[in-house]
């Protein structure tokens, strides 16, 4: 396995390298978020904080109806493993996680493009992160948003 | 002709402050810059220690293209000065790690007599809905009604403004009786002065505070190039109409920065920024936390800028924590410090990042985080013609106070993503990462790590007016000795239709395969979300889901299905004679529920129920100009 990463980290460079003097277009480079975060890094793993946030870094929201909403699962753990859980609106399964973690205490998982938080109907709707795997005894919380009748927010009623 | 300045909104959050904070990744509005400005041709926005891309929205137009790229800043040039009224200007930079936008509102008004006018302004609204449940399963079939009153009152008065925001759910059913309120804001803003009362976010260093969204009370004070920012706020999430302040749980911020020059290559920029508080119960409203209570002090400075091409970012920080207030240990305090470098060579985008973080530095914003780790690593990216290629690099490693308690973790990891995008064609992107965990210096007693990851995701997208798809694969699996081999597979398939406005249509599926320690769970789900107005006033949306488990050792074996219809049926013109500002809708739902245990029949579950309804909406707006 390393001498195929180095393999590869060559002809990366060598690509790079070789290519540079042409018309390169630079792109958007970004160092992976990771934030510095060290802790247990060994043994199985093990789950000590969750938080669920809407883009409003609330766990409360109002939006008009049939606009699209994403949420956010900060995720703090110990160990190495494979994470599963869903995404749960009311009671039923909208999207589905499955990653595996290794090293870092942090995950931060977003709503996948793929997964709709229903906002047809008007009211107040819970979502939840149902975490299947590791079993955990955290009571993982439910974050509520409330969609209006209204399609237009119109200041006041919009995202809050 | 005068331009009111009169209330930035961020994309993501109406209900909250905005801090034009100097910090990294921040958007800040340059010009205009008062809000007495006679003539308004130019808007000027700042993106600190960010290179690009930047796409600018006024009133929803896309004027990217009319925008110049000088340094830190993208200045656009209006052909004709805004006209009277109201105008959004919204910039988005889409390159950054976390996609960060803004937006503000620009009243253009016609003489500057009326810019000396007080106005007083609602854009509240109020909506309710009423149903009754019926249904062979259903335990109360009952008559339910729901309301929802969005407040945004306020007075504006030249460049002073005073404005309320909140609102609040009430729901009723014989059973229940709820009344759910939902943010808060008090703001007083004199022209880019602002104090805040209510949900607030502060924005302080990476190593400090990167996000805090809190409810308390926020003054951010704006000279020409300096800016001073105060919070007081719960250390935890607050809901309802509750002020956040009180005695305990309470985060003391403090964040002064500084800009030198305003050139085309911003020097220096410089920031500094202190946090201390107390966290009594790591858990709330939204966190599950098994944390123990917590106390402590962080204070970050952070200097930033670009000088002849090359961008910086340094920061140093130090914190006294105290994990766990609640054992005989005293806070504890380290220090942390990060340098990201960037410059573009030869067309590829370069960037370096080294990051320290003691065993013991801890923020009191970032509750339960562990650091302990020093971190190196690369990053460049380059395109040519429909092609682009990057690639990162980085080792890190803990335990860097040697405790001889615990191992030394060292983790190497590479990262290639390659993409194309032809035009006319589908955009393909793949990417590649790979990584090693390994351990020294174990303890006696404690076996030895020594993990390999990788992972595979090829994603494939097409789209074409009315239409984008999606489709992606990853394989990712974990060599472990220890714990045992792991591999998961996600296969997903997303379609997104949209006709005229007419009708929207969603389906999504998606596979995924895990296997660990011989055990294999496969999981499916599909789920189809629709949006049809069938005609004018008759519309019909929904969602539906379907979800199948199954496990190789037969622990789990069931399927769930789920639908949820809405038909609605406008009656709004009917009633305009009576109400003219409401909007209302005669609904019919059904909802359906099925669960099928293969395993244990016992736990199977149906239910159907279908509901009638009416809503009613109105706008409460206004204004009055005295």
């Amino acid at each position: 396995m390393g001498t195929l990463q180095l393999k590869i980290w060559v002809l990366v460079v060598v690509m790079v390298a070789g290519i540079g003097c042409s018309k390169l277009t630079p792109i958007p480079t970004q160092l992976p978020h990771v934030k510095i975060s060290g802790g247990t890094t060994t043994g199985p793993l093990m789950l000590r904080r969750v938080e669920l946030q809407f883009p409003n870094g609330r766990g409360q929201i109002t939006i008009p109806r049939d606009s699209s909403l994403t949420a956010r699962a900060i995720v703090q753990f110990n160990g190495n493993g494979l994470f599963r859980a869903l995404w749960i609106v009311d009671g039923r399964v909208v999207g589905t996680v499955s990653m595996l973690v290794t090293f870092g205490d942090t995950l931060t998982i977003d709503t996948a493009p793929g997964t709709i938080l229903p906002a047809f109907e008007p009211g107040l709707h819970e979502l939840t992160l149902r975490i299947e795997q590791p079993v955990s005894t955290l009571t993982i919380p439910a974050i509520s948003y409330m969609v209006t009748v209204d399609k237009d927010s119109g200041g006041g009623s919009g995202t809050q | 002709m005068i331009a009111v300045l009169s209330m930035p909104l961020t994309s993501s959050s109406v209900l909250s402050a905005i801090i034009t904070s100097y910090v990294n990744g921040d958007i800040r509005l340059i010009e205009p810059s008062s809000t007495r400005v006679k003539v308004l041709h130019t808007i000027t926005v700042e993106i600190a220690d960010y290179a690009g891309p930047v796409i600018v929205l006024v009133d929803g137009v896309d004027v990217s293209s009319l925008v110049q790229h000088q340094g830190l800043r993208w200045i656009y040039h209006a052909i004709q000065p805004l006209s009277n009224g109201q105008h959004y200007v919204e910039v988005l930079a889409p390159g950054m790690a976390s996609p960060t936008g803004a937006r503000w509102m620009l009243s253009v008004e016609d003489h500057a007599e009326d810019a000396q006018k007080h106005t007083l302004y609602s854009k509240s609204g109020i909506s309710l809905t009423g149903s009754q449940v019926f249904g062979d399963k259903v335990k109360n079939k009952e008559m339910s009604t729901s309301a929802n009153l969005a407040v945004n009152v306020g007075m504006q008065s030249g460049g002073t403004e005073v404005s309320f925001e909140s609102s609040f759910g009430y729901s009723n059913t014989s059973s229940n009786n709820q009344l759910t309120p939902s943010g808060l804001l008090l703001q007083l803003r004199h022209v880019k002065n602002l104090f805040a009362l209510g949900d607030v976010n502060f924005k302080g260093t990476p190593l400090t505070a990167s996000s805090l969204a809190r409810r308390g009370i926020l003054a951010d004070l704006h000279w020409e190039n300096t800016s001073l920012q105060l919070l007081q706020a719960n250390s935890r999430t607050v809901t309802g109409w509750k002020s956040g302040l009180g005695s305990d749980n309470q985060i003391q911020g403090i964040a002064l920065s500084h800009g030198f020059g305003n050139g085309q290559d911003q020097p220096l920029r410089i920031a500094a920024v202190a946090l201390s508080g107390e966290i009594l119960n790591a858990s709330s409203g939204n966190v599950a936390s098994t944390a123990a209570p917590s106390r402590g002090n962080v204070a970050g400075l952070q200097g930033s800028g670009r000088y002849a091409g090359m961008g910086y970012n340094a920061e140093v920080g130090i914190s006294k924590f105290d994990a766990d207030t609640q054992d005989n240990t005293s806070a504890k305090q380290d220090v942390a410090a990060s340098v990201q470098l960037d410059r573009v060579v030869a067309g590829v985008s370069l960037m370096a990042n080294y990051q320290r973080a003691g065993t013991d530095y801890a923020s009191i914003a970032d509750p339960g985080a562990t650091y302990d780790r020093e971190q190196l690593a690369f990053s460049g990216g380059a395109g040519l013609g429909s092609s682009s290629l990057s690639a990162s690099l980085s080792r890190s490693h803990d335990n860097l106070d040697s405790d001889p308690s615990r191992p030394i973790v060292y983790n190497n990891n590479l990262g290639l993503t390659y993409a194309f995008t032809p035009a006319s064609w589908p955009t393909l992107s793949v990417s590649y990462l790979a990584g090693q965990v390994k351990s020294e210096s174990e303890p006696a007693g404690t076996p030895r790590t020594d993990i390999g990851n990788q992972s595979v995701t090829a994603a494939l997208s097409y789209g074409r007016i009315g239409w984008s798809g999606n489709l992606v694969f990853s394989d990712a699996w974990i060599d472990d000795p220890l714990n045992g081999d792991t591999n998961t597979q996600n296969a997903t398939l997303s379609v997104s239709m949209q006709s005229r406005d007419q009708l929207s249509f969603t389906p999504v599926l998606s596979v995924t395969r895990s296997d660990q320690n011989g055990v294999s769970q496969q999981t499916g789900l599909g789920t189809l979300t629709l949006n049809w107005r069938i005609s004018a006033s008759l519309s019909l949306s929904g969602q539906m889901v379907w979800i199948q488990n199954d496990a190789s050792d037969d622990s789990v074996d069931n399927n769930q299905r789920n639908a949820v219809l809405r038909a609605t049926w406008d009656i709004t013109p009917s009633l305009k004679a009576i109400f003219p500002h409401q909007q209302t809708g005669l609904t019919l739902s059904y909802n359906g529920n099925r669960f099928v245990d293969n395993i244990d029949s016992s736990r199977n579950q149906s239910d159907q129920s279908v509901m009638l309804g009416i809503q009613v909406s109105a706008p409460l707006k206004g204004e009055y100009k005295f």
